[in-house]
């Protein structure tokens, strides 16, 4: 929601924190209000299941699990502490003027896969991500890392999968 | 009218996990949640999830008997044997299953998932994802069920609906009614197979660590159809809870060697013989009940709570091992945990009771299963273990999606059913227009709220035939009570005074239950401690408790424990007396009674266990 200022979890907000006379609170940004502040995530959710939002396995698939040293481990220690609370995607001024727009969330969970040492299917995301409504409508305006309840920097996971298809050379949109 | 194969209830770890198993049978299934299936409470689960896949070898390697050996022990030998060694046999299968599909646990040295101790496991069998591993487990399996859903859409998510009946005839399922809180209004279904997934009762309770929705509601709908409730008087309490909010403080910080302290600073667990020596890493239930003992004496910081100290660790180990607890305690209490302890008193944790249902998920309708925190399997017996939960998810949700898938193969579709979905649907409109009318001066909010401090109070860490009997009494005028609430906005969407009001009916069934078990069993076991019956009681009590819908109020029989593995002896840390006459004079179980280790027999072998990748 929209307190004071600033796309928070309500859940977690302290009023005390807030430091005002008055509360504001608003909900959620770009998508159609359902009742008070409550909104419609279709679109949120419609876009997230867009990017293939899921493991596509290397095989052989092992008997026992894959092996994944630490250091591979750490590059998605982030990126899995999204919990799809929609903030990011509320804050987002992308978000709000292009409605095909994939949105900070879905990129970064595009990232969390494409860092993903048991994932074989980069080709794929890339190319779902190489869009004009994917990574580059992304005007780096980092407000979704501003915002993350998380702590999490979905604008930089977005820059990276732009240096992968550059890399790749195959630009699109 | 909608029309499905199955429904599922709930869409946490366990309707998921059966949801994956009918969709990749082509079995076409609703799956209906109150909460996307991502803010499940699933999601809230920290520490982990145990098998014995002995990444971590300390002495002797770990294998699943002892895995079975530590939860039977755990459960205070209430648990049936068959089903634990069942889950614990499976427990490997279900792991790597799940890492496979891209659950990130955290990982070893040699890049295996990583695995750590926890209370009442001799080996360090948990495996876990830093402290999220909920969030990663619930997230995982969410998103492989998008993919196998992707092109055939076997399954249609209702997101934000609420079940408020199940349809049964003959014994049978044939449909359940859903609440659109979108819309506010009244959706029948027509099914042959519903899985009850709802998670577990904490609600019930005023302090409680579970999320809002844990109100029992899917245990009550098939309560009120007919299903039985097993063993609802076994309610975990955790120690270490946020003061105020009753937010979860994971027993990792516990076990990674904080402190809890009185108010002049003493560790107080000492002071009691059943604490005195493993202290604060004692079972849960024993520091939760002195934690309360030393809060009774006067001796709580400001009169109100006890401080966990975590300072000792040093911020290094703190930061590196419970970022979790740190985020908390900054965000819902304002204390730096590095730099200041936190304050925290016990609160209600975990329903070990739920649905009656046999190992295979069933219960005593046909067509009906359940499975996770709702149901009982038994797995938990008198006293869950931690990690144990989350493993009950994935293997009985996915045996329960097999038994569905199973049960719908062999019952012939009948089309029959047209009139009575009618009837059902033109009953609970009624029903719901009449709440609608009411115009009486109680808020549904309120009395759910009184319930709750009710259950709190009378049926607690401690309890005692007049508090449980003054109980009951509360809770019938509460029952009352609720014929005059009022339902002041009269809009149908997103309408929560009628949704609470909903709730707060099947709750107190729920509650009703938990009291009138409590009531009945004389004896002290696991987490249910009569002050009044301070001893366990094997001769009379070594039985499951069932509870059985009726206008009057619930109908107890008790049913027996499946034995045959481990015999029972006294729990914990006490000595290991052995109640031998519980056991058949010359049999194996009574001949290894004597040995001083745990003893497993392993009379039956013939346990299936299903390797499917």
């Amino acid at each position: 929601m929209h307190i004071n200022g600033k796309y928070r979890l309500a859940c977690e907000t302290q009023i005390l924190e807030l430091n005002a006379e008055t509360i504001i609170i608003q909900p959620l940004g770009h998508l159609p209000v359902l009742r008070d502040l409550i909104v419609d995530l279709t679109r949120f959710f419609e876009n997230y299941r867009h990017i293939k939002p899921y493991l596509i396995g290397k095989s052989p698939i092992p008997e026992k699990e894959y092996i994944q040293l630490p250091e591979d481990r750490s590059k998605i220690g982030n990126t899995i502490d999204c919990i799809l609370c929609g903030s990011c995607f509320g804050a987002c001024p992308v978000a709000g003027t292009d409605n095909a727009y994939l949105g900070p969330s879905a990129l970064l969970k595009t990232e969390r896969f494409l860092t993903d040492s048991r994932d074989a299917a980069e080709e794929e995301r890339l190319k779902i991500a190489n869009d004009i409504h994917g990574v580059w409508r992304c005007h780096s305006v980092f407000s979704c890392q501003e915002v993350c309840p998380k702590e999490l920097n979905p604008a930089e996971a977005i820059s990276k999968i732009k240096k992968r298809i550059l890399k790749k050379g195959s630009k699109k949109g | 009218m909608y029309n499905f194969d199955a429904v599922i209830i709930g869409g946490g770890l366990a309707g998921l996990r059966a949801a994956y198993e009918l969709v990749n049978n082509k079995i076409k299934t609703a799956l209906i949640s109150k909460v996307y299936p991502i803010r499940s409470h699933s999601n809230a689960a920290q520490g982990g999830v145990n098998a014995a896949l002995g990444n971590i070898e300390k002495g002797l390697p770990d294998n699943w008997e002892k895995h079975a050996y530590d939860t039977i022990k755990g459960s205070d030998y209430i648990g049936d044997q068959d089903a634990i060694m069942k889950m614990c046999k499976e427990a490997p299968y279900r792991i790597y299953e799940i890492e496979h599909w891209g659950c990130p646990f955290s990982r070893t040295d040699e890049g295996r998932i990583a695995q750590r101790p926890f209370g009442g496991s001799g080996f360090p069998r948990t495996a876990y994802a830093t402290d999220r591993t909920g969030h990663a487990m619930l997230h995982t399996l969410y998103e492989q069920i998008m993919r196998k859903n992707e092109k055939n859409k076997y399954l249609t998510f209702f997101d934000e609906w609420f079940v408020t009946k199940l349809i049964v005839k003959d014994k049978s399922v044939k449909g359940i009614i859903a609440l659109d809180l979108k819309t506010g209004d009244l959706h029948p279904f027509r099914t042959d197979a519903a899985i009850v997934a709802t998670g577990g009762v904490g609600r019930i309770y005023s302090k409680s660590t579970n999320a809002l929705i844990n109100t029992g509601k899917g245990l009550a709908i098939a309560y009120r159809a007919g299903a039985d409730l097993k063993d609802m008087e076994f309610i975990q309490f955790h120690p270490t809870t946020l003061y105020g909010t009753n937010i979860l403080v994971t027993e990792g910080a516990r076990g990674e060697g904080a402190y809890l302290l009185n108010n002049i600073g003493e560790r107080f667990l000492k002071n009691y013989e059943d604490s005195k020596r493993a202290m604060e890493i004692a079972p849960r239930d024993i520091v939760a009940r002195n934690m309360i003992r030393e809060i009774k004496k006067g001796n709580a910081v400001n009169n109100l709570y006890l401080h966990l100290d975590l300072r000792r660790l040093g911020e290094k180990l703190i930061s590196k091992r419970l970022p979790g607890v740190i985020e908390l305690a900054r965000k819902f209490a304002g204390i730096n945990a590095i730099t200041e302890p936190i304050p925290v008193e016990p609160a209600q944790h975990y329903t070990m009771g739920g649905i009656d249902v046999d190992i295979n998920c069933r219960t005593k309708i046909d067509g009906l299963y359940a499975a996770g925190e709702a149901a009982c399997v038994s797995v938990h017996g008198a006293n869950r273990l931690g990690g144990n939960s989350l493993l009950e998810t994935i293997v009985f949700g996915c045996i329960a999606g097999e038994a569905a898938g199973e049960y719908l193969s062999k019952i012939k579709k009948k089309n029959e059913r047209m009139y009575l979905m009618e009837s059902a649907l033109r009953e609970e409109k009624k029903g719901i227009e009449d709440l609608y009318k009411r115009e009486g001066n109680e808020s549904s909010f309120k009395l759910f709220e009184e319930m709750s401090i009710a259950m709190w109070n009378n049926i607690g860490i401690f309890r005692n035939e007049v508090q449980l009997k003054e109980g009951l009494e509360n809770l019938k005028r509460i029952k009352e009570r609720c014929n005059n609430v009022g339902i002041r906005y009269k809009g149908k969407r997103f309408n929560f005074e009628l949704y609470w009001l909903l709730e707060l009916i099947g709750s107190i069934d729920i509650a009703e239950a938990v009291i009138m078990g409590a009531i009945e069993r004389k004896e002290s076991r696991g987490s249910h401690y009569r002050t009044d019956y301070p001893k366990r009681d094997d001769e009379n009590y070594l039985k499951h408790t069932i509870a059985t819908y009726s206008p009057e109020g619930a109908k107890l029989s008790y049913k027996p424990v499946t034995l045959g593995y481990v015999v029972p002896a006294e729990s914990y840390f006490i000595s290991r007396r052995i109640l031998t006459p519980l056991l058949p004079s010359g049999s194996p179980a009574a001949a290894l009674c004597a040995a001083p280790a745990p003893c497993i027999l392993m009379e039956n072998t013939a346990l299936p266990v299903r390797h499917r990748f």
